[in-house]
């Protein structure tokens, strides 16, 4: 290809010189605010535009906790639940209950608060008198370790629902 | 004008058909209804203790739906747009434990469509910069991606990919454990990975090679949603490889000089290869 005609500008359409600038600054945006935590980032992420893609990494997580919770009822007899967790063509049906399990089994003040409250709600007409957080969590190892180890348990969260 | 100009002239405002657009913007619409109904059996949870409480969250998702469907059909969709994205920023704010890097994107395409929605209007051609925006968009995701990835230690070694499929919410299906624990297939699948990701940015924009590197991109995000639970983030990478569809390209190089080709051809059939471009 020796050159680029006239005829061949003339199949383009040109942009004004706003809209170039205005295209090179956006472009600029994006590719400066993924990196690293710079003022553009800060700015991104205070509009909820935040462009951080940093999808397991720069390692995935290597820890795997589980959240249980133990409602106690008047009569003396308890329930147990555990988040929900569509299996199969379902599962994209359940995703956010990912990141507020971790939340909460992390100690997530508020979520927690939210989440035994929700619970208590939920089971009101067996009248619940105490719901229970409980973290279960394990470390994952390496593949090919052969090992898996054995799950640690700990109460983090208690809610009297009469002291509500 | 310089080449420089006209390269520049032709990657961004070269006339696509409006219908390529079209497409992107439903099925952005689509997603952004899928992430507002994603949420409605859980607002009494979710939103409750927020800053928008329950009522407030049903009012965000009302509009999130409602701008959604506008997307959707095409009408009003600018304002559809406008009032889809308030509502999903106001739900994020509320609660961002329960949104993922896929909700993120979802937001950034949003906001790409409706900068994109002007220049569509009532017109059968527009400038192809909305489009390639989604484009330079994807190739950033990847690009970073990689960058972030190789900050790492699992990545290098190659056994990054087991991790989430040995993680209870977040493995779609107890796989067998002599598959998630083999060295050897977590390698295959984290150098692969690795390798889809960072040559992406790069051989997308060459037409010879484009239509290998969305194949693989496809298999890559197909995968992960079969494997693991990433919500709707597939689902929007995907809707993203809507802007790297054809839009009428010229003949191959069978074709007539270009000075002939290009005052004879309509102009949505401009070449988009990035080395054309450059020539």
């Amino acid at each position: 290809m020796a050159s680029v005609a006239p005829e061949v500008d003339a199949g383009v359409s040109r942009g004004s010189t706003s809209t170039s600038a205005l295209l090179a600054a956006v472009v600029a945006v994006m590719v400066v605010g993924c990196f690293g935590s710079n003022p553009v980032r800060s700015l991104l992420s205070g509009a909820s535009l935040d462009p951080g893609w940093d999808v397991f990494a720069p390692d995935p997580m290597q820890v795997d906790v589980e959240l249980i919770a133990t409602i106690t009822f008047a009569d003396g007899t308890q329930a147990r639940w555990e988040p929900p967790q569509a299996a199969g063509p379902a599962a994209v049906t359940t995703y956010h209950w990912e990141g507020w399990e971790r939340a909460v089994a992390a100690g997530h003040r508020a979520a927690s608060v939210a989440t035994a409250r929700w619970l208590a709600e939920r089971f009101r007409v067996r009248g619940p008198v105490q719901v229970v957080l409980t973290r279960r969590w394990h470390v994952v190892l390496p593949p090919g370790s052969g090992d898996r180890r054995p799950s640690a348990e700990s109460d983090f969260f208690v809610h009297d629902v009469a002291g509500r | 004008m310089s080449p420089v100009g006209v390269a520049w002239n032709r990657f961004w405002f070269t006339p696509v058909p409006t219908a390529v657009f079209s497409r992107l913007r439903i099925a952005v619409g689509f997603l952004v209804l899928a992430s507002a109904l994603l949420l409605v059996p859980e607002v009494g949870l979710f939103f409750a203790e927020s800053s928008l409480g329950s009522v407030g969250a049903w009012l965000a998702l009302a509009a999130v739906t409602s701008g959604a469907l506008a997307l959707i059909l095409g009408r009003r969709a600018g304002l559809g747009g406008i009032v889809a994205l308030v509502g999903l920023i106001e739900l994020e704010r509320a609660d961002p434990l329960i949104f993922n890097s896929g909700d993120r994107l979802l937001r950034v395409l949003l906001v790409i469509v409706l900068a994109g929605l002007g220049a569509a209007r009532r017109r059968t051609t527009m400038a192809a910069w909305p489009l390639r925006l989604v484009q330079i968009q994807l190739a950033i995701v990847y690009a970073s991606g990689v960058v972030y990835k190789l900050q790492g230690t699992t990545w290098w070694n190659g056994t990054a990919a087991s991790y989430p499929l040995r993680i209870g919410n977040m493995a779609r299906f107890a796989l067998p454990e002599s598959l998630v624990d083999s060295v050897g297939l977590a390698q295959v699948v984290s150098y692969g990975t690795l390798l889809v990701e960072s040559a992406f940015p790069v051989l997308v924009w060459f037409a010879a090679t484009r239509r290998y590197i969305l194949a693989a991109g496809i298999m890559l995000h197909v995968s992960i949603d079969l494997l693991l639970r990433p919500g709707l983030f597939s689902y929007v990478m995907l809707a993203g490889y809507l802007a790297f569809l054809p839009t009428g390209r010229r003949a191959g190089p069978a074709a007539t000089p270009a000075v002939v080709t290009a005052s004879r051809q309509p102009p949505n059939e401009q070449s988009d290869d990035l080395a054309e471009l450059l020539a």
